[in-house]
């Protein structure tokens, strides 16, 4: 049996090697935030990144066309990875100075150091949101669009009312679950995937009448992977949808971004590339 | 009562004084060893550097208010899912057991299916069993099959499940000694009633913990079910706050009725072992 000497020492052996860890990580201070960048009109001047003298940008894998092609962001193919581009050389990086990192939805809003300046990822700017990390200004303003079957009994509806009885499918983290319960209210549940994949799968198999989820991918998935047709879009709800590129909470270095998306609205760049990438996917009639 | 050792009946007035005082710094030096241990961990985590961050990005008050009757009405999903799953289980798990446990040879291809599913289905991640099962079955559109993604992902819980409490039973028959088999048949039970009255019950018992330990994986694994999209159960409730309000805080509250409902099973099993042990104690320590 041990003595109560013994269990006292065992006490404070584990009392002082607790003791010695805690003054070890006292001693790994934060690491120095980069200075706020300097006040004179060009916000992209001195600023601070990841990795020095590179943009890292992040995205989801996967990632789904018409945002990124074939899944590889780095062949500037496809609106976001085209965007981004786009917002880097304004931010004065070159195509090649640019890496892509992935990063899941946990990840963009995880607390702790981001191995990424900013992500692209069809990011919806909500307030709530905006307690986590910081958004740089919208660079797209998004609709939720209905993909249905073509032989479905919705196929030919006009009006919000006669989706009523659907089942109807969403992702998790879209804004579409909140628009559906608010603007159509069905009668069933909502099912809630955690991507297009498998609402998809649903959608042919008969378990869901309809998809709802951003106009574009909802477009491309119609012409694309299911037989499908786009019955209409939701009315825009009060606050428009934007997205907006996500930075880690605080990050001085959306001066910089919001200065080159900015530029890139008002010389129309930022038009021309979702013209150029977004054009097949963004017309729908708004159903009522 | 006197029940062990330490009290003999020779009575010791400096004995007994000395093992009170050993006894109260015993209880001293646990308890301030506890305090010091527990306090400096917890020193250790709010002071570090990132602490704020992860508070407010995991431990939100406003957060886990607001989120709480979503995760409720989650939790009800949850626990219609195991408590239907867990006896259909039991009882194939069972079924599966006695068939591996047949001797005669006539029985023979019977135990070659038993011993085939039981390799096969637990080397398969339940995660996709729940895809094969959701969205495969109904894509082959089989008449007179349901399509409901949440009964095949109910269903596909059970198939995984039943692999891994089969074996645990085979354990728990196999460690029943061949003589209390032979005592039964020589007491004129027959073949199921000595399986049933004497072999089964001892088999239970013995394997209560390890049963236990897949009964509450099964109840966090009911959150899989939700990759095909097959109702809000709590997970999915949680997630789906969270990525709405990119905070954490909903899966912590989700995790903090998990435990909830594994406590008392824990407790309750312990309780059953300790009973178990004291009757065999009286009972001469035979079993």
């Amino acid at each position: 049996m041990r003595t109560a000497r013994s269990s006292l020492r065992s006490a404070v052996v584990v009392a002082a090697s607790v003791a010695a860890v805690l003054a070890l990580s006292s001693c790994a201070q934060e690491e120095s935030v980069p200075a706020s960048t300097s006040t004179s009109g060009d916000a992209c001047a001195d600023i601070t990144t990841v990795k020095n003298g590179t943009l890292t940008v992040a995205t989801s894998d996967p990632a789904y066309p018409p945002y990124v092609i074939d899944n590889k962001p780095s062949n500037g193919k496809g609106f976001e990875s085209a965007t981004a581009y786009a917002v880097a050389e304004e931010m004065g990086f070159a195509d090649d100075q640019v890496e892509w990192t992935f990063a899941n939805f946990g990840q963009l809003f995880a607390p702790g150091d981001k191995d990424f300046d900013f992500a692209i990822n069809q990011i919806s700017i909500t307030p709530k949101r905006q307690e986590a990390v910081t958004f740089s200004d919208p660079y797209y303003e998004a609709s939720n669009g209905v993909l249905v079957l073509k032989d479905s009994e919705f196929a030919d509806v006009t009006s919000l009312a006669e989706l009523q009885d659907a089942k109807i499918g969403v992702q998790i983290g879209t804004t579409a679950l909140d628009e559906v319960e608010t603007q159509i209210a069905p009668t069933q549940e909502i099912a809630v995937f955690d991507d297009t994949t498998q609402s998809t799968q649903a959608l042919s198999n008969g378990q869901i009448d309809a998809i709802v989820t951003d106009l574009p991918t909802t477009l491309y998935l119609a012409t694309v992977e299911v037989p499908g047709t786009v019955v209409g879009q939701l009315p825009a709800a009060d606050a428009a949808d934007s997205w907006g590129l996500v930075l880690e909470k605080d990050n001085q270095l959306v001066r910089c971004v919001n200065q080159a998306v900015d530029a890139l609205t008002e010389s129309g760049e930022l038009l021309d590339i979702t013209n150029q990438w977004m054009t097949e996917y963004s017309d729908a009639p708004v159903l009522s | 009562m006197t029940t062990t050792s330490d009290a003999e009946p020779v009575y010791d007035p400096a004995r007994l004084q000395a093992l009170s005082a050993r006894r109260r710094r015993d209880a001293t030096v646990s308890t301030i060893s506890t305090i010091l241990v527990l306090g400096l961990l917890l020193a250790l985590i709010v002071n570090s550097p990132g602490w704020p961050a992860v508070r407010e990005s995991f431990f939100s008050g406003v957060y886990a208010r607001d989120v709480l009757p979503d995760i409720l009405e989650g939790l009800r999903l949850t626990i219609i899912l195991f408590v239907t799953a867990e006896p259909v289980v039991l009882i194939a798990g069972l079924a599966l057991a006695v068939v591996r446990g047949l001797r005669a040879p006539v029985f023979t291809p019977l135990r070659i299916l038993a011993i085939a599913y039981a390799d096969v289905v637990r080397g398969i991640p339940t995660i996709l069993l729940i895809f094969m099962f959701g969205f495969g079955i109904p894509a082959l559109n089989l008449q007179g099959l349901p399509d409901d993604p949440l009964f095949w992902a109910w269903f596909a819980l059970v198939v995984s499940y039943t692999a891994y409490v089969s074996e645990v039973l085979r354990a728990g028959l196999e460690s029943v000694h061949p003589s209390q088999r032979a005592a039964a048949r020589a007491l004129g039970l027959n073949q199921y009633q000595s399986l049933r009255h004497v072999v089964v019950p001892q088999a239970f018992r013995r394997v209560t913990p390890p049963l236990l330990n897949d009964f509450i994986s099964l109840q966090k694994d009911t959150a899989l079910v939700a990759v095909v999209g097959a109702g809000i159960e709590m997970t999915r409730a949680a997630q789906i706050y969270s990525l709405d309000a990119f905070n954490f805080t909903p899966l912590v509250v989700a995790a903090f009725f998990y435990v909830l409902l594994t406590v008392p099973l824990s407790r309750w099993a312990d309780w059953m072992a300790a009973r178990q042990r004291r009757r065999s104690a009286a009972a001469g320590g035979a079993l």
